[in-house]
């Protein structure tokens, strides 16, 4: 298996400073018994000639799949996208009698009745991770954003590092695990905790320097490329973008739109005005942030970075949208933002909609099929 | 002269033939073990064979002596079974995608050609001849239903079996009770009875059907969630219930199972599915309804019909086979599957059967024409149906046990 080894990283590519990708991973449900469902090679051949944006690929599990947009470059663009995907393989899994939603785990399937996507990338992740590949059924949210140069997209992978917990908050959409509600707002992440190449990416700022980490860890033979990082930012050279990690899929693509501008904007706040210089001790308070965010979304603590000053996470974000809404009015965002907003000051995300459903029907299977109506766009 | 002690039990002992069914249920379930573990075959090939063998050792009156509550518990079976079948329809979907519900009708109606033109074509009468073609319209819900369920398998070609099996066994029914109507008229020139008797039918079935199906929703949304063993005891009582009126209103049970569950399914747009532990319920019944399915088939039904039989079995599945394949890949299947899928749906059906034999005994003239042949194809498909099935979804890689 040396021969598919990546020795040297990729040129980082060129590509228009903060212009954005978004990829979702989307749950196969049965309209039967509202498990997840291994349709995959169904949907896929029955998608195949179909004209949409985007693409539509496999992932590990064949109850998964994932859409991903073109370059985008605003909110508009980016919902224009996702709206006609999701309609293209709505229409399919019509077709098919099969439903699709979002949220970032599927309520009550059972890990050990899955099985991998028949491809050998899949088979030799599930022959060297075990169990931990079926448990990877879990769905997130990928937004890439474009930078101009490596050592900038450095410098932003490490800016971000603060509003980890943001994301994660904004975005959390999996309280149940297994049939069982977790506590968490996002247990989804815990799953990618198992994994040992997860976590934080490695402290350095200049692309060079980048290149020869990635060089010493391929000759451990601990990775073969970078697809075999599963860290919760990532550089994506290929696409000359970074890569956030950390969202789950949310119930609705206008949410995944929202909370990709909000990114975007972010973004462009962090490299235009540099509030803040990143450095190394920022991650000394880095996991129990995130830790925070996924246990108690909103309501979570986050530890400032070089102090021990807490803030309660809805604050900080609402904080920071105040500091962004110039950037997000330029970037032709602001509808998005409030859009947002409100939803953080209704203290309302995936997985309150999630345990709101539940507390209503008293059944997970009823949860699951409104889900999949409200990602299909047809209220529930 | 001596005297026998009192309490003593007369010797040789006499048992009831209880008992030898209970031996024939017990040998038909460690029958049905050897067989998924030694050929890796689905359990429900082995009951109709050791049904088969029974009827073949113990004779007529074990079934004569028991027909009465034999016949109850094979209602009691088949009414589960067509209830989660007619569950699995799914209405919206056929909206969706009418390409399915236009491949069903054509499998439906090329099975039904067929079977009538084979039938013509060696000679049966018009009337007897459509008999048989409704009866061939149908794949048999029984064996498709529990395959499917043992076999875990899950996907395009088993999701579409049970969908075209509801739909078929709906047409065939209906068909059935239509041409009854039609011989009606032939034997007794009664227009007004050939016209009601089947609208009766098809109107008293729905509507019973919809009230077993709005109970049912009714205590499942009362209680919250039907998913425990209690809410299982509930629901099986009501389906006996159901049963008593249907037999006391002359319906048949099929029928107004098969609506009930669709009504289930799609009268409200809520998530409803069926309460695991009612598989478990009725798998006992299953093994009692295949043992008493094969205890009907005798060794010289599987010959009397000989050729004509298996003429009209060819015909049949080629018919079916053909019909599904016309729109597999408009309907959203590839080839592959679609081929699965038409050979899937060749078992025929036993309640049917049941529904035929009821008409032969109203008109005894069709005795002779129709029913060896009927019984004969049946009988070879009872035991090959289910090997069948298992192999396509095999073959499918739908399984997923």
């Amino acid at each position: 298996m040396t021969d598919d080894t990546e020795h040297e990283l990729g040129k980082f590519s060129q590509s228009a400073a903060l212009s954005l990708g978004i990829e979702l991973e989307l749950q196969i449900v049965s309209s039967q018994d509202y498990d997840l469902l291994g349709a995959a090679p169904d949907l896929l051949r029955e998608m195949t000639g179909r004209e949409h944006p985007g693409d539509v690929k496999p992932e590990i599990t064949d109850s998964m799949i994932e859409l991903s947009t073109g370059i985008c470059v605003d909110y508009a663009d980016a919902l224009g996208q996702l709206s006609s995907i999701r309609n293209v393989l709505v229409h399919q899994a019509d077709r098919l009698g099969i439903l699709l939603s979002g949220g970032g785990t599927h309520p009550f399937q059972h890990w050990g009745r899955q099985a991998i996507f028949d491809a050998p990338r899949f088979h030799h992740l599930s022959q060297l991770y075990g169990y931990l590949a079926k448990q990877f059924t879990i769905f997130g949210q990928h937004v890439h954003i474009g930078c101009a140069c490596p050592d900038e997209a450095l410098w932003l992978l490490h800016a971000f590092n603060r509003y980890i917990p943001h994301l994660i908050a904004l975005s959390a959409a999996s309280p149940f695990v297994q049939g069982i509600d977790t506590g968490f707002q996002s247990a989804r992440l815990n799953s990618v905790f198992a994994f040992p190449l997860s976590g934080r990416a490695p402290f350095v700022l200049c692309w060079d320097d980048f290149a020869a980490y990635y060089r010493k860890m391929i000759a451990t033979g601990v990775v073969k490329s970078m697809k075999d990082f599963y860290w919760d930012i990532r550089p994506k050279p290929e696409f000359g973008t970074i890569e956030l990690r950390v969202m789950d899929t949310p119930l609705t693509v206008e949410r995944a739109a929202q909370i990709a501008v909000y990114a975007q904007a972010l973004a462009r706040y962090l490299l235009e005005e540099k509030p803040v210089e990143p450095c190394e001790d920022d991650y000394l308070v880095y996991t129990f942030n995130r830790f925070q965010a996924c246990r108690f979304g909103y309501e979570g603590r986050l530890v400032i970075p070089g102090g021990a000053e807490q803030h309660v996470i809805r604050d900080d974000i609402l904080h920071t949208m105040a500091l962004i809404e110039v950037h997000a009015y330029d970037l032709g965002s602001t509808e998005a933002l409030n859009l947002l907003r409100t939803e953080v000051l209704q203290s309302r995300n995936g997985a309150s909609e999630v345990r709101a459903a539940y507390a209503r029907e008293g059944s997970l299977e009823e949860v699951v099929r409104q889900g999949c109506e409200l990602w299909a766009g047809r209220c529930a | 002269m001596e005297q026998a002690v009192f309490f003593l039990p007369e010797w040789p002992p006499s048992f009831s033939p209880l008992l030898w069914i209970a031996l024939a249920v017990v040998g038909a379930a460690l029958a049905g073990e050897w067989v998924r573990h030694h050929l890796g075959l689905p359990r429900i090939t082995a009951y109709p064979v050791v049904g088969m063998l029974v009827a073949a050792l113990a004779g007529d009156p074990l079934i004569a002596e028991h027909s009465e509550w034999l016949r109850w518990g094979l209602n009691v079976a088949l009414a589960i079974l067509l209830l989660e079948l007619g569950s699995r329809v799914d209405l919206g979907w056929l909206r969706h995608n009418r390409w399915l519900l236009l491949s069903s009708c054509c499998e439906s109606l090329a099975a039904f050609a067929a079977v009538f033109a084979v039938s013509r074509y060696l000679g049966l009468a018009i009337e007897p001849a459509v008999l048989l073609g409704a009866i061939g319209i149908a794949s048999s819900p029984a064996v498709i239903m529990r395959v499917v369920a043992e076999s875990k398998a899950q996907g395009q070609v088993s999701t579409r079996l049970l969908v075209l099996t509801a739909l078929n066994t709906i047409y065939a029914v209906v068909t059935i009770h239509l041409a009854t109507g039609g011989l009606h008229q032939r034997y007794s020139g009664d227009w007004v009875l050939a016209i009601s008797h089947p609208l009766y039918l098809l109107g008293a079935g729905l509507l019973v059907g919809k009230l077993l199906a709005e109970v049912i929703s009714g205590v499942d949304r009362w209680l919250i969630r039907m998913r425990d063993e209690y809410a299982s005891i509930v629901l099986l009582g009501l389906v006996l219930i159901t049963i008593g009126l249907i037999e006391a209103l002359r319906l048949p049970v099929t029928l107004c199972m098969l609506f009930a569950g669709l009504v289930l399914r799609n009268g409200t747009c809520r998530a409803w599915v069926f309460p695991r532990h009612f598989g478990s319920v009725g798998g006992v019944l299953v093994v009692m309804l295949f043992l008493v399915v094969g205890m009907q088939i005798r060794i010289e039904h599987l010959l009397t019909g000989g050729a004509l039989a298996l003429v009209l079995i060819g015909a049949r599945s080629l018919a079916k086979l053909c019909g599904v394949l016309l729109l597999a890949r408009v309907s959203g299947i590839s080839w592959r599957q679609g081929l699965l899928l038409g050979l899937a749906l060749s078992p025929t059906a036993g309640p049917v059967m049941v529904a035929a034999a009821d008409v032969g005994q109203l008109y005894p003239e069709l005795q002779a024409t129709l029913l060896p042949v009927a019984m004969s194809a049946a009988a070879i498909m009872e035991l090959a149906g289910p090997i069948i099935v298992a192999l396509c979804l095999k073959w499918s890689g739908e399984r997923r046990d």
